[in-house]
């Protein structure tokens, strides 16, 4: 075995140098001390990160993306969750097809959901309003919400909500006592990926842009259209800088293993399945 | 916790509000769709097939969707053969490691698509990395044009989405049953042979699995082609985006949406057909 | 067909030794059993023979021939797994005929051989079936026609009928009897159930955390173990605490903790004044109503409880600190919970085992 291991050692280390080519050309990119933008950079200067203050529609949007990305966290936790604990612990008609209804807008382009929008929001009036961003990204962070609460649970041993009853808990103590704290995991990974998603959207913020509406991916994206100096590179920069912020944040507290299911499930009822 | 109501009291404000969000909007741009446009009202009623059959009788987008659907494919090809080796060698690891490269598979997918397909135009650009170094080593004096192609789309593409495929394909061999792979070699099968005659069957569901992912978002596709594209290599999404924001033909771009969508939700179908015939169909059951 | 040699083979995983210098000589054609509790290295040991894990010291032969570097594939070996491990993609036909395609059979060969084995478990006719489709005593006997189709040198067989029923763990022991005898294959087979071993085996190795206690006929396992945990995992047994006194003609004086002086047959390496474990199966202790006694082995000991359990019927007594169990397939004229009996048995049906405690 260990020629294989040799060959498929040395594939994947190239597939993941693959990976992170762009993400490191990037960061290596953006200091830059020269006018315009090429790899390998010339000069080494960070005159460009110093450059972004000097455009506060960078900040302003990133100041909106936040903003949008806490709120739609939030409430897409606050409305998946007990969705995603009617799906599981419920059997009752039309629940495989509730389920799928909300998983849906996964599977539809981005751009249909963009364009509809867009159309809905204008006939309703909410355009140009960051009322319009955070519903739309609604529809594509409950989704992820409802599949991660959703597998939280179902890798929880259903008859410890029994025991507790048989202990003399109330429906509602059981649930808090022993539901919660076991699927805390999922929610808070579904509160920290529907906040990642709606940040990162491009697709949708795009056809809701507006002048007091534009997220950063928008904002970097039509930048990006017309030319891309050193200046965008050094905002995308901070931009990955920010998000392996969070991932390592969302690693320590959770693991990220646990939540796609490589790794094991955490009860050993749920484990001998 | 078996009372009847009490699922559907869960569900009524996440269905209501998401009901509100998604369905009517979808809805809404159906019915844009079998509207015509007018440059002064946006659309006006009279529901008629003109704008679908505008679309289907053009060579010209017809073509669009033929390039769509070729790059999705062409994309969906390359992550499974890239993909492969590194979720094998994914599920051969074990420990901290396993958990380190989960996390180096699953972190770009938390990173804007923007900022990805970003990094291609600067390593594919005149002054990127692939130009500047064939420049230096002496083997080109012009930079090669090698943005706005197909091909660019294809790398791009298969950039953003080649870690679904191999999480997909490496949770499919962690459910491979270890002794029947034990039983391969005791029959006498060699490493060779145990991967091509049991483990590469019994991982199909995974393949599958990952192949469809990929394919429906690479068909969905907006920023990457848009970024890598450009208005020259144009393919559905950006049509729809161009003829919706651009031109502001809101019931045009409805219609090319719902085509893609057609499109998308068709090739699924035919897909799984296709597996349920198939000769490791029993591998699916 | 081959043998089967194991000399000091040792297996460790980190500071947990699961096999410690184990030897075993299986001859050509013979059924072995590894027997133990869970954790007792008899996987392991088998995973060795069969070259999944490489012993870190000893040797394994196979017809003579050292193992050791040569990969699973190569061994000419035959497996049954706990959980068969059909290829669940494979149609019982192509299960079967996996291993002849490895070997290069050709075609008309193969589907000849398949069919032959399949009527050997009685599973002709099921070829175009797929492993979900069967039951588990059918998918069983799939996994042993494919283990035996390719006429290995030797049979592994690993816990084989653990997850059938009772009854039918009956009928497919006598079958594996059978198909073992006709075939005059080599086998080596683990488990942990006693009554297996006991109905399967020409012999059977007791193990415990990774050594080998006694290797013998069931017999001879049952009749005379040799230490205090092959007497006590083998069936049940008495055991009683005591210390010999005296050496005589028919035997060693023992006295036993509890009060009474009791006969047993000499055992090699015990003599006066060792601490010893008179070991009698309670089958052959008799119970009679307390009376003044006649000479031999006796007992007094008052009755805790009677349990009838069909052939026979199972008596838990007491004397002082030391419990006793007794059957017996005659339930009539027990005395009842509570009162007082004297249990007798011959010397002959007794046994002393070196003794630890004391």
């Amino acid at each position: 075995m260990r020629g294989r291991l040799s060959f498929l050692g040395v594939w994947s280390w190239a597939v993941y140098g693959f990976v992170l080519a762009p993400i490191v050309v990037i960061l290596l990119a953006s200091l830059t001390a020269a006018e315009y933008t090429s790899f390998p950079p010339q000069g080494l200067s960070l005159r460009w990160y110093l450059e972004i203050p000097r455009h506060p529609e960078f900040l302003e949007s990133l100041w909106i993306s936040l903003v949008v990305a806490v709120v739609s966290g939030t409430l897409a936790t606050a409305l998946g969750t007990p969705a995603a604990l009617a799906l599981v612990r419920y059997r009752f008609r039309g629940r495989e097809l509730l389920n799928g209804f909300f998983l849906s807008p996964l599977m539809l382009p981005a751009v249909i959901l963009g364009v509809a929008l867009l159309q809905f929001y204008t006939r309703a009036g909410i355009t140009r309003t960051p009322l319009a961003l955070v519903c739309g990204h609604l529809v594509i962070t409950v989704p992820y919400v409802v599949r991660l609460v959703s597998a939280s649970l179902a890798g929880m041993d259903p008859s410890l909500e029994r025991a507790a009853l048989i202990l003399g808990a109330t429906p509602w103590k059981a649930f808090t006592r022993v539901t919660l704290p076991l699927v805390a995991p999922g929610v808070i990974a579904g509160a920290a990926f529907a906040t990642i998603v709606s940040f990162d959207d491009v697709s949708i913020a795009l056809f809701l842009a507006s002048p007091k509406t534009t997220t950063l991916p928008v904002r970097i994206f039509t930048y990006i259209e017309q030319t891309f100096d050193p200046l965008v590179t050094a905002v995308c920069s901070l931009l990955v800088l920010l998000t392996a912020a969070a991932v390592i944040v969302i690693e320590r507290s959770v693991g990220l293993g646990r939540l796609f299911g490589t790794e094991e499930a955490a009860t050993p009822a749920a484990r001998s399945r | 916790m078996s009372r009847p109501a009490t699922p559907w009291l869960l569900l009524a404000v996440p269905l209501a509000v998401f009901g509100a969000l998604f369905v009517l909007p979808l809805a809404n741009m159906l019915l844009l769709s079998l509207q015509t446009f007018d440059r002064t009202t946006g659309a006006t009623g009279g529901l008629t097939l003109n704008n679908y059959g505008k679309f289907l009788g053009d060579p010209f987008y017809l073509g669009i969707l033929g390039r769509t659907l070729k790059l999705a494919a062409l994309a969906t090809c390359v992550t499974l053969v890239l993909g492969y080796p590194v979720a094998f060698h994914l599920h051969l690891s074990t420990g901290r490691r396993r958990a380190y490269l989960t996390l180096l598979v699953l972190a770009p997918l938390l990173i804007s698509v923007v900022v990805r397909s970003f990094g291609w135009l600067v390593i594919l650009g005149p002054n990127g990395l692939v130009n500047s170094t064939l420049r230096g080593a002496g083997v080109i004096s012009e930079p090669l044009r090698l943005l706005y192609t197909e091909s660019a789309i294809v790398l791009g593409l298969t950039h953003v989405f080649l870690s679904f495929m191999v999480l997909s394909i490496a949770t499919a061999l962690g459910r491979i049953d270890p002794a029947v792979v034990r039983a391969a070699q005791i029959l006498g099968a060699n490493p060779v042979q145990t991967f091509l005659r049991v483990i590469l069957p019994l991982s199909l569901p995974g393949v599958a699995a990952g192949s469809l992912i990929v394919f429906t978002l690479s068909m969905s596709a907006f920023i990457t082609p848009a970024l890598l594209g450009g208005p020259r290599v144009k393919v559905m999404s950006y049509l729809a985006y161009q003829q919706t924001l651009l031109l502001s033909d809101w019931p045009y771009g409805s219609a090319i949406a719902f085509v893609l969508l057609a499109l998308t939700a068709v090739s699924v179908l035919l897909y799984l057909r296709a597996l349920e015939r198939g000769r490791f169909r029993m591998v699916f059951r | 067909m081959a043998t089967v040699e194991l000399e000091g083979v040792s297996k460790a995983y980190g500071a947990h030794r699961a096999v410690h210098e184990l030897s075993l000589a299986v001859a050509s054609g013979e059924s072995v059993a590894l027997l133990g509790p869970s954790g007792c290295g008899k996987t392991t040991t088998l995973n060795m023979i069969a070259g999944f894990l490489d012993p870190d010291a000893g040797h394994i032969r196979i017809d003579g021939r050292p193992v050791s570097g040569v990969p699973p594939y190569r061994r000419n070996i035959g497996m049954v797994f706990q959980h068969y491990a059909l290829f669940p993609h494979l149609t019982v036909a192509d299960n079967l005929a996996f291993g002849l395609r490895m070997r290069k059979v050709d075609r008309s060969e193969i589907a000849r051989r398949v069919g032959g084995a399949l009527d050997l478990v009685h599973m002709g006719g099921l070829e175009r079936r797929y492993p979900r489709e069967l039951s588990g005593g059918q998918q069983q006997r799939v996994a042993l026609a494919r283990a035996l189709v390719v006429e290995p040198a030797v049979l592994l067989l690993d816990e084989p009928l653990s997850n059938l029923d009772a009854k039918l763990r009956q009928a497919m022991r006598e079958e594996i009897v059978d198909l073992q005898q006709r075939l005059g294959i080599t086998t080596i087979f683990v488990t942990h159930d006693q009554e297996e071993a006991l109905a399967i085996a020409r012999r059977i190795a007791v193990m415990d955390a990774g050594r080998v206690e006694q290797i013998g006929t069931p017999e001879a396992i049952y009749g005379r173990p040799r230490t205090e945990f092959v007497a006590r995992f083998i069936g049940e047994a008495n055991l009683l605490p005591g210390e010999v006194v005296g050496s005589e003609p028919g035997g060693l004086r023992v006295r036993i903790d509890v009060g009474p002086l009791i006969l047993a047959p000499p055992e090699a390496g015990i003599k006066p004044g060792d601490r010893v474990l008179v070991m009698i199966r309670p089958e052959k202790v008799h119970v009679r109503p307390a009376r003044a006694g006649a000479p031999g082995n006796r007992i007094e000991a008052t009755v805790k409880s009677v349990s009838f359990l069909g052939a026979v019927t199972r008596c838990h007594l007491t004397a002082g600190a030391q419990e006793l169990i007794v059957t017996t397939g005659d339930p009539a004229n027990l005395p009842a919970a509570g009162e007082r009996a004297v249990l007798e048995w011959g010397v002959e049906d007794c046994r002393l085992l070196a003794g630890s405690r004391g």
